[in-house]
């Protein structure tokens, strides 16, 4: 059976059990149907050609409906350390653990939601997101984070896989609003059961009202085996301001697609994405920013690191729509190959339908940098343990500005287990 | 200290350097001055052991040591310094880092210890209070979001530090304003001494009348036309390079 038709099987099997609160049923074969119609994604096209889309051929599409004992106690046994200030909410294999989270309820500012209702347009519109529209129609639960003025919590939302691909997807779903003038805070988490073969597919849904500002750290670190897709929508409101670092070291494969859309004047976004893959891993990144309105501002930088026979690839899109006037955007892409068979697809798109704005980009592929290099040669530095130094200095540039500082020591600690040889020791007196 | 012999270098397609001859006693401070593009810079990389810097002919010897032999990391080890005229920014290897790995490289290479940390730290606090830095630079990436001075400034710092025999200076008067350039030529100048050499690579005069030269060289074409006392500077200063290059040229 291919794909789409097992697809439809799958869903037509559990659609009566899924819950209709999440999306209606009939939304839900509406995501179905469209995505039958458009086909899911293939290689041969533009925007999917560096993902690796070959799990699609044998995972089963449908998800687990309630949580199994060995999947609880599976989940526990790779839970990482809790971050000081912040409420931790489990998802495992895409369904709510509340053994395993704090209280859903309203506490100091934010509320914190299951059951939550997803846009049907999710994965309709906003470019190429067929991903989004199967967690639509799958999706067994959902979660809602939603901060007002004078928000004062930490929430960390963790997405655990443990059941294999060939038995169930895994579907997280998070809705993040965010009220005029609030501030939220949200560390998103997604692990898995080292050497297990999951199928997980997210979908995370941000809305920014005017003036507020959301701190977004997403951090894949799913076992070597598994698939990871994930959607990210997000909507920036007037004067708002959306940071939004991405991590990621897992998965075998993984492919992420993000619209971010400043939506009114004086939206902000800033995205870092810094990748680090090794073996035969593959992580594509196809992120459009479009600025829908005047003064509007990104802020977009990329490092992926490629050791072994891995492949990272990030086209960062950004569109100037004709009213974004004195809007500006600027782009740092960056690729580094760190193994004979390692491949880097780095590069920035612009597409622009006004004069009236600044867009200034770079991308650099492959090697370290000359200049770097020489300067810490000129300074007595030995030749290997400067290429070191600057291999960490890259993959850790982005990370520094993450503000929650265990956060920042344990992915840092992670990108220095990545490392062998000298790039090791040098990494582990870096941290 | 330093003597340069029928130096001839090539940068990419380039010859740059043709047949430069120079030779820097122990203890002098001798100044290279020339016309933008005349090989100022290429000379202080090519020195410094800058790799796409090809030394098609000659021989540089730097204490009897032929100094071309070595890879530039040994350069430095050895005791040769470069103030660069772009010092680069390296965001993610810290400030203190770098300059702690500099210096235990150099002691190595001395056969000495490694510095202990808490002497390590007031040393160079020491040296920044010197050279008027501000200490929220140290746990700062390399020359991560410096100005032009700063840049500088953290130029002459690491020289301080690593209390190099042959420090190559290039430009590092650009860019700097009238109580920056002070301070960075105190900096120079209290590294003076009778086992030190400077080189100071510079365009203008301003630098001398705070560094005061036991000789100034005037380069062009890629080769030394003149060397004077310190009161070539002042010539060159007043009536410019071109009668220099048209005598050369004749």
């Amino acid at each position: 059976m291919n794909a789409l038709a097992r697809l439809a099987a799958d869903h037509a099997a559990v659609i009566d059990s899924l819950p209709p609160a999440i999306a209606a049923h009939a939304v839900r074969r509406a995501a179905v149907e469209a995505i039958a119609t458009r086909g899911l994604p293939g290689a041969r096209e533009e925007n999917w050609r560096y993902a690796n889309l070959k799990p699609l051929d044998v995972v089963r599409f449908a998800p687990q409906l309630t949580i199994d004992p060995a999947a609880l106690e599976s989940a526990r046994s790779v839970l990482p350390a809790p971050i000081a200030g912040f409420d931790r909410y489990v998802f495992v294999d895409g369904l709510f653990a509340g053994a395993l989270s704090a209280a859903p309820g309203s506490a100091r500012g934010v509320t914190v939601g299951t059951r939550a209702s997803l846009d049907a347009d999710f994965g309709l519109e906003g470019g190429d997101t067929r991903f989004g529209a199967l967690v639509v129609a799958f999706a067994p639960e959902a979660l809602s984070i939603a901060a007002t003025a004078g928000a004062e919590r930490g929430i960390e939302v963790l997405c655990v896989a443990t059941a294999a691909g060939a038995e169930s997807a895994s579907y997280p779903a998070l809705t993040l609003r965010a009220d005029a003038g609030s501030r939220l805070s949200v560390v998103e988490r997604h692990v898995g059961v080292e050497d297990r073969a999951t199928f997980s597919n997210a979908a995370i849904d941000v809305r920014i009202g005017p003036g507020a500002q959301v701190r977004h750290v997403r951090v894949q670190q799913l076992g070597a085996q598994a698939v990871h897709f994930e959607t990210l929508r997000a909507v920036v409101g007037a004067d708002a301001e959306y940071a939004l670092d991405t991590i990621a070291l897992g998965a075998q494969a993984a492919r992420t697609t993000l619209h971010a859309r400043l939506a009114e004047r004086g939206a902000r976004i800033r995205y870092g994405s810094s990748v680090a893959l090794d073996g035969a891993q593959v992580n594509d990144t196809y992120a459009v920013v479009e600025h829908a309105a005047p003064d509007t501002e990104t802020t977009e930088d990329y490092r992926g690191i490629a050791a072994g026979r891995a492949r990272v690839a990030f086209n960062g899109h950004i569109v100037m729509r004709p009213l974004a006037a004195r809007s500006a955007s600027r782009q740092s892409l960056r690729s580094l190959l760190a193994g004979p068979g390692a491949e880097a697809d780095v590069r920035p798109q612009l597409e622009i339908y006004t004069d009236d704005v600044k867009a200034s980009h770079g991308a650099t592929a492959g090697k370290l940098d000359g200049e770097m290099l020489f300067y810490l040669l000129s300074r007595g530095i030995e030749p290997r343990t400067a290429k070191s130094l600057l291999k960490w200095a890259f993959l850790t540039e982005l990370v520094a500005r993450i503000a929650i500082p265990e956060l920042r020591g344990e992915i840092e600690r992670a990108f220095a287990r990545r490392f062998s040889g000298e790039d090791a020791v040098i990494a582990r007196e870096l941290v | 200290m330093l003597k340069i012999e029928n130096l001839h270098v090539t940068v990419g397609e380039r010859k740059v350097l043709n047949g430069l001859a120079l030779e820097v006693p122990t203890g002098e401070v001798h100044a290279i001055m020339g016309p933008n593009g005349s090989g100022k810079s290429t000379l202080a990389y090519a020195l410094a052991g800058r790799p796409d810097y090809e030394v098609t002919q000659g021989r540089v010897l730097y204490d009897g040591q032929d100094l071309l032999a070595l890879p530039a990391e040994e350069r430095a080890r050895a005791g040769v310094f470069l103030g660069f005229q772009y010092p680069v920014e390296i965001p993610g290897v810290n400030n203190v880092y770098l300059l702690k790995a500099a210096l235990n490289a150099r002691r190595k290479a001395a056969g000495l210890p490694e510095v202990d940390a808490f002497e390590f730290l007031e040393l160079v606090r020491g040296k920044m209070k010197f050279m008027q830095m501000d200490e929220g630079f140290l746990s700062r990436g390399v020359n991560e979001g410096f100005s032009g001075g700063e840049k500088k400034r953290n130029e002459i710092l690491q020289m301080l530090v690593l209390e190099p025999r042959l420090a190559l200076l290039d430009e590092t008067d650009s860019g700097l304003d009238i109580d920056a350039l002070k301070v960075v030529a105190q900096g120079i100048n209290s590294l003076r001494g009778p086992e030190r050499s400077i080189v100071l690579v510079t365009h203008y005069q301003r630098l001398l009348d705070h560094v005061n030269p036991d000789r100034v060289h005037v380069l062009s074409r890629g080769r030394i036309v003149k060397s004077g006392d310190a009161s070539l500077a002042l010539e060159l200063e007043r009536r410019g390079y071109d009668w220099l290059l048209e005598a050369s040229a004749a």
